[in-house]
């Protein structure tokens, strides 16, 4: 495989600041397809494989580019099909298009020639050159089909692209008399310089290098005595110190954890029209300030967020982790209409994978649904992959054990309850009907199968219909389902699975059953009966519907039911909510049918039938617990249900996870479009990893997601480093080594420094994916300990943007670290940790939506760190918002940092910074005493770290004098220095 | 430096260079107007947003054929899918339907003043949505997607077009003084855009502006001084730092802060406004007082360059009694009720922008997110009083600079349900209006999470029709 590194790197020597980047690159592609072209035509005439390998790396990108939007497919406009030699040489309605060697009988190049074709958007002159020559030469066709995917070109990326290609380890360059490289990272930074000729800007004075790693790794301000203490001895030992200090600070995880929920869209509200509040999200707060601050490897830190419900079941902790997946906007309003609903279900699903794919691999693979994306190598098809593997995932609350052991605790509790019921229920069904559990409500076949083989694998599958019932006293709910058991001859259970319906929800419908099926090894020999039952019979409610029952042995088939057959022996009746017809009391010429409870014939389509289990109240027999031992039964039973409820005290905004569907491909994003079956996988775009996770279409929600989550986290995804590394370096220099952190595709930024972002990303997987060891390393560079001012006049003019890091980067701080600095000068901060947010709206309701006014209360609960306020979305606290804190819409990978009056009046007179005010001047004359001086000294320590000079000291002594230290503390929260980090 | 500001936010794509090299260009504060792509029609925009869904039947789009209909069940071809999934029969308009003004444009009796000014009207009687939610349907008219996070067209203009105003934010969102949209501020998000270009509430009274003043008592000398001395504070700091121009646009932000202090004040004190024009916009009744409060502010706005203002009709979607156009129960009380609210100050608004000249180079849209079905909502065979979301077919109107006036452009069958003589998409809808503004809809982008983002998404054509 050719790496392409065409749009790979920079053009050293300076940027083009004249144009756009689009530009820039088109530029760049142009001279590189120029030489491509001229080289081949210097070595000679152009034909056989090195024509065909010569069409494959230029022709096929731009015919792919250019033309095959419109002339290839079912419908090919024109009826001319460019996406294959035959057909393109065949021609369309016009007649025939390319002759080869021959320009002026080739109507293609005509109208290309003519600028008539691409409509609208003329081909540029060194592509008309390159078809031009192709057609003279012999027209000589390469791979076919063209697969518009193999090659980048000029319009998209190909699975050429850079950043899918493995990780490749280079070592760190050395540079001849190099006194200023510190680590690896140095090296690489270094070369690029030389390469421009340039030198890294001195290192900055203690001072600035305090508050900004204060800034990074904490985002609180540095404390003057830090800052001195570092001051008296700026060694390597001292920094060190220092830095591995702050990491095991417990404010580290509150910094980087509010960076990672910017990506995650995490959002205390639902969005949309309800906006309905989310009271426990804030369980994924803490779950990422804890594990951010115990260094939770990366690849464990990706797999928690994506299954921590399946890795770790039952717990808040995995309940937690995967708040992520559900952190985004939903939307509870679909009407009643089937097709909007099904539509909302993909809205919802693209909004997950959207996020999911560009937070750890950095593709923007939802730009796929409607059609393969526009600009990377990923189809449609592999859009519904990615979605069939979160196809599980709905958003909801569950009710949890905060500790394992309260889980494991709430198990045993519950298998006991399970005991008890069981004795209950057998008892009274014995009792009162003279029937065991077994016995009743169920289907049998009539005749035994002769199939039973010594130590045969067998088959068996059926498919267990999606329906939806109405009225909640009929539906399924948890714990009820279908029982399918396999029995010897001799009435002994052989095999049995229970087919559970999915949850069900109140209010709403149970989507009940999907595709199932289940294998066992057949053992003893003679005949075998099936029996299918519903669960908890007696019951009163649905237990559920099965169609097409299939037991198979290898390829042979012992036995088939589509249940078409069911006869009917009443008029139909309908399903009141989902209008489908229901015939009463059906019977089977195969099956007979015990049980006194109601088998219904229910037809979910057109002529097919399925056969629905229920169980009448008045059939059930008496409920009721009347010997002493049933009494005591049921008694143990409802203590029992006072201890699990106990037990599931912590309520957790989370994934509710449901059997998951069949996946179809979705023409042109169209519900009502739908085609073939997917099973879920990754995207065959990653080189040297297969993209296929070998499970089935019917997959379980389970299944699915612990194989996206491996195929993310696989050591072999070399998407899933280069992004993790390069969001790392992001905070820590103001833009990453890639400026799109969430896009690594043909429409994001280019490395400026691949090499180091590749080693960087190795070395972060050969470290145990520790983050706090990623710090160090960067932390202890010298690329990160420069000085920001722009003293090179040569590099400013040539790279405005720094992206060679001749300095390190100035930079504003952001919402959160503005409010806590204040709170934090003023004394006011409260750190405690963790828990529910303190909540700065009121909530105003128009049943069902919801409002959020906001507000300013008082209160040491108020004076916690931001990350602790409820992050309701519709909202906007004046002081964040204008500080460019988002509405969490949609992931947001880096901040957007403006300037606006609004900014001005708010820093100038909102509440809380007047109140901070006036705490901070309570607090300045209680540490500083009553002369001014003095006082003046101690705020500008606290708010600036520094003490003022002898100019400073005289006008603020005035000021202080005539209009109180009140004044001069929203001065100084107002300064351009308290939010500036050098 | 003769580039665009689009082509350095994009070339920057966000973060502190781009805040840098915007106010290289001379004013990040505000950001600096950007060259329009053609010659702009206008200037800046009204747009009235009546929220819920205005029954087209029953004001713009006069069908008699719906008369006959009346009672009846729908012709077969009629399959529509309702969002509260039930169609009873059909029910004729409720108002009468008149010619008007020289153009003889068709307007119903539910609007009596806007009827009066008819001729000055651009009727789109032929306008589709792909939602029929309320929500998403808002965020489609507003913003061209489904979802929250895309920047709303304010913005678009705001980012696309820069601030006349020295004083004065961009885009100034009127709500109706019942209640909010729902999801309140996400509807005049910035999206990914800049925050200076996201919408401003403006109330009125003092604190018009949040934060806008101190709500504690601050003598007017401290103030001063103080701000005096922040600003020594400021420019000594960004003296040492002559290359990072966010400091030098900070200083500037609290100038312009400062003025608004006593712009903002100013343009919400109708006291110098005539007694006739105060009539003329409804203040002295009590149903039109808001809407018109609101209309006259929101030409006192445009007049000191602000680009565009919001006027919300309605709020809240599910309030009981409702707010808005959302006629599911009795469309008549409903829609009679609603209408009266801004009938006059609406039409007072096009009146008083004509005899300022300020039409010329006005635009002003009056759009609801979808219209309502000509079946009632009943069960099937019942002629019910609500008539239920309809994003199949409905009416909006324009009026103002160049634009044909007094003519209405498209049509639905002959039931008003669906659009099917030349149907205007949200996404056309918008091309047009940034094309009067000087536009190309193609052109205004902002790269985001992997794509060079548009208003107009991957559609969207400029309706010619309308063009004068």
């Amino acid at each position: 495989m050719v790496v392409n590194w065409r749009n790979s790197c920079l053009p050293v020597g300076g940027l083009d600041l004249m144009r756009t980047p689009h530009e820039l690159m088109k530029t760049l592609r142009r001279s590189i397809l120029l030489i491509e072209t001229v080289t081949c035509f210097l070595t000679g005439l152009v034909s056989g494989r090195d024509g065909a390998s010569h069409f494959d790396r230029v022709v096929a990108p731009v015919l792919a580019g250019r033309c095959l939007e419109c002339h290839s497919g079912t419908e090919p406009k024109g009826e001319l099909d460019l996406s294959g030699g035959k057909a393109a040489f065949t021609g369309g309605e016009s007649g025939v298009v390319i002759v080869a060697g021959d320009l002026e009988k080739s109507a293609l190049w005509e109208q290309v020639a003519r600028d008539e074709m691409p409509p609208k958007h003329p081909l540029p002159e060194e592509e008309k050159k390159i078809l031009r020559e192709w057609i003279e030469g012999g027209a000589v066709w390469g791979e076919d089909p063209i697969d518009p995917f193999r090659f980048s070109s000029g319009g998209r990326a190909g699975y050429d692209w850079w950043s899918l290609q493995p990780l490749v380890l280079v070592e760190p360059p050395s540079i001849e008399n190099d006194a200023w490289s510190q680590n690896e990272i140095d090296h690489f930074v270094l070369k690029g310089l030389k390469e421009n000729g340039w030198e890294p800007s001195p290192k900055a004075d203690p001072r600035t290098l305090v508050r900004r790693l204060y800034f990074d790794l904490i985002g609180l301000p540095a404390p003057v005595e830090a800052i001195n203490r570092f001051a008296r001895d700026p060694s390597e030992e001292q920094w060190a110190g220092l830095v591995d200090e702050l990491l095991a600070s417990k404010h580290y995880g509150e910094r980087w954890a509010r960076h990672w929920m910017d990506i995650a869209r995490f959002g205390e509200s639902g969005g949309f029209e309800y906006n309905t509040p989310r009271h426990s999200a804030w369980h994924y707060r803490d779950w990422l300030i804890r594990s951010l601050n115990d260094d939770l490897p990366y690849n464990q830190f990706a797999r928690m967020q994506l299954a921590g419900d399946l890795l770790k079941p039952n717990t808040v902790e995995g309940a937690a982790a995967v708040g992520f997946l559900v952190a985004g906007v939903h939307n509870e309003v679909f009407g009643k209409n089937p097709k909007m609903k099904m539509a909302g279900r993909q809205d919802e699903l693209e909004e997950i994978v959207g996020t999911v794919a560009q937070a750890f691999v950095g593709m923007t693979v939802q730009c796929a649904r409607c059609h393969d994306h526009k600009f990377d190598p990923i189809s449609a098809t592999e859009y519904y992959q990615f979605a069939a593997a979160l196809d599980g995932i709905h958003h909801g609350i569950q009710k949890l054990s905060r500790s394992r052991e309260g889980a494991e605790e709430k198990a045993r509790l519950e298998s006991q309850r399970a005991a008890l019921q069981r004795k209950l229920r057998n008892s009274i069904a014995s009792r009162s009907e003279g029937r065991k559990e077994t016995n009743t409500n169920l289907i049998e076949l009539k005749n035994s199968l002769e199939a039973n083989q010594r130590e045969v694998v067998y088959q068996l599958s059926l498919k267990l219909l999606p329906t939806t019932w109405a009225g909640a006293g009929q539906a399924t709910r948890e714990g009820d389902g279908v029982v399918v058991r396999i029995l010897g001859g001799d009435g002994r259970v052989i095999a049995a699975e229970v087919m559970k319906a999915s949850a069900w929800e109140g209010g709403g419908n149970a989507h009940a059953f999907q595709n199932h099926s289940f294998s066992w090894k057949g053992k003893g020999s003679g005949p075998i009966r099936i029996q299918v039952q519903s669960q908890l019979p007696g019951s009163g409610r649905f237990g559920g519907a099965i169609d097409d029952l299939v037991l198979s042995e290898g390829e042979t088939i012992h036995f088939q039911d589509n249940f078409d057959q069911l006869k009917q022996t009443q008029p139909p009746g309908r399903q009141e909510d989902t209008r489908k017809r229901v015939f009463h009391s059906a019977r089977s010429e195969h099956w007979s049918h015990r049980g006194i409870n109601a088998i219904h014939a229910v037809e979910h389509s057109e002529g097919n039938l399925a056969v629905q289990f229920f169980s009448g109240h008045e059939t059930g027999g008496s409920q009721e617990a009347v010997t002493p031992e049933e009494k005591k039964w049921e008694a143990g039973i409802a203590k029992l249900d006072g201890e699990i409820a106990a037990k599931m005290v912590t309520e957790v905004f989370t994934v509710r996870s449901e059997i998951p569907g069949i996946m179809r491909v979705h023409k042109r994003g169209d519900v009502t479009l739908q085609e073939g079956e997917v099973a879920a996988g990754g995207l065959r775009a990653l080189r040297g990893l297969s993209s296929s996770f070998e499970i089935e279409g019917d997959a379980s929600d389970g299944q699915r997601r612990t194989k996206l989550a491996e195929w993310i986290t696989s050591p072999d995804n070399s998407l899933f480093h280069r992004v993790a590394v390069n969001r790392v370096w992001h905070h820590h220099f103001g833009q990453g080594i890639v400026s799109t952190p969430n896009d690594f595709g043909f429409s994001g930024g280019r490395p400026s420094h691949p090499e180091l972002l590749d080693w960087l990303a190795i070395w972060f997987r050969d470290h145990g994916y520790s983050m706090k060891k990623l710090h160090r390393l960067i932390l202890s560079s010298s690329a990160w300990r420069q000085g920001s001012s722009e003293t090179n006049l040569e590099a400013r003019k040539r790279d405005g943007d720094n992206r060679f890091l001749w300095r390190q980067a100035a930079r504003r701080v952001d919402a959160e670290a503005f409010r806590d600095g204040v709170l934090f000068a003023s004394g006011s901060l409260n750190s405690k940790m963790y828990g529910p947010p303190f909540k700065d709206v009121r909530i105003h309701q128009v049943p069902p939506a919801h409002y959020y006014l906001a507000i300013d209360p008082v209160g040491p609960e108020f004076d916690r760190r931001t990350i602790y306020r409820w992050h309701v979305r519709g909202q906007r606290n004046a002081l964040l918002d204008t500080f460019d804190c988002p509405d969490p819409s949609v992931s947001s990978p880096a901040r957007s940092i403006t300037t606006t009056p609004s900014q001005a009046l708010s820093q100038w007179n909102h509440p809380f910074i007047l109140r901070m005010s006036g705490r901070l001047a309570k607090r300045v004359e209680k540490e500083a005493g009553a002369e001014i001086d003095e006082q003046v000294k101690q705020a500008w320590q606290l708010v600036l770290a520094r003490i003022p000079d002898e100019e400073e000291l005289s006008s603020a002594r005035d000021l202080v004098g005539r209009h109180g230290l009140a004044t001069l503390a929203r001065v100084l929260f107002n300064s351009s220095e308290s939010i500036w980090i050098d | 430096m003769n580039y665009s500001r689009r082509e350095i936010l994009n070339f920057a794509t966000g973060g502190l260079s781009a805040a840098a090299l915007l106010t290289l260009m001379g004013d990040g504060a505000r950001g600096a107007s950007r060259l329009p792509d053609q010659e702009p029609k206008a200037k800046r925009v009204i747009h009235i947003c009546l929220m819920g869904g205005l029954s087209q039947v029953d004001s713009f789009d006069y069908k008699p054929e719906l008369q006959k209909f009346h009672g009846k069940t729908m012709p077969d071809r009629v399959k529509p899918d309702t969002f509260f999934g039930s169609a009873g029969l059909m029910r004729s308009h409720e108002w009468d339907f008149r010619q008007r003004g020289e153009s003889g444009l068709w307007v119903s009796d539910l609007f009596p003043h806007l009827a009066g000014v008819a001729d000055e009207l651009t009727i789109i009687n032929s306008m589709h949505s792909d939602s029929a939610n309320h929500t998403p349907a808002t965020f489609l008219q507003n913003s061209g997607f489904q979802m929250n996070g895309f920047p709303s067209l304010g913005s678009w203009l705001s980012y696309g077009l820069g601030n006349d105003s020295e004083s004065l934010p961009t885009y100034l969102v009127l709500p109706d003084a019942r209640s909010l949209p729902n999801n309140g501020a996400s509807n005049w998000s910035n999206g990914f855009l800049p925050a200076q270009h996201q919408g401003t509430l403006l109330g009125s009274g003092d604190q018009a502006v949040r934060n806008l003043f101190a709500d504690q008592k601050v003598s007017r000398a401290t103030e001063l001084e103080a701000r005096r001395f922040l600003e020594k504070l400021n420019q000594k700091h960004a003296a040492a730092r002559p290359t990072e121009d966010l400091l030098t646009a900070r200083i500037r932000a609290y100038e312009i802060a400062a003025r608004m202090q006593i712009s903002v004040p100013e343009v919400v004190d109708f006291k110098n406004e005539p007694d006739e024009i105060s009539t003329m916009y409804g203040l002295d009744q009590k149903e039109t007082a808001d809407c018109g409060r609101r209309c006259l502010l929101a030409r006192r706005l445009l007049e000191r360059g602000v680009r565009f203002v919001q006027v919300f009709s309605g709020g809240a979607f599910g309030a009981q009694p409702r707010h808005g156009w959302d006629g599911h129960e009795n469309n008549q009380i409903n829609h009679a009720r609603e209408a009266k609210l801004i009938d006059q100050p609406v039409a007072a608004l096009i009146k008083d922008m004509k005899q300022r000249g300020m039409l010329d180079d006005t635009l002003i849209l009056f759009t609801s997110e979808f219209g309502r079905t000509s079946f009632t909502q009943a069960p099937p065979g019942k002629l019910g009083l609500g008539r239920d979301h309809n994003p199949e077919g409905f009416t909006v109107w324009m009026a103002g600079a160049g634009l044909k006036k007094g003519i209405a452009y498209g049509s639905t069958d002959e039931v008003g349900w669906k659009a099917v003589k030349d149907p205007v998409s949200w996404p056309d809808f918008h091309a047009t209006v940034l094309h009067l503004l000087g536009l190309d809809h193609e052109q205004l982008t902002h790269y985001h999470n992997g794509i060079e983002r548009r208003l107009t998404n991957v559609h969207g054509k400029i309706v010619k029709g309308v063009l004068a």
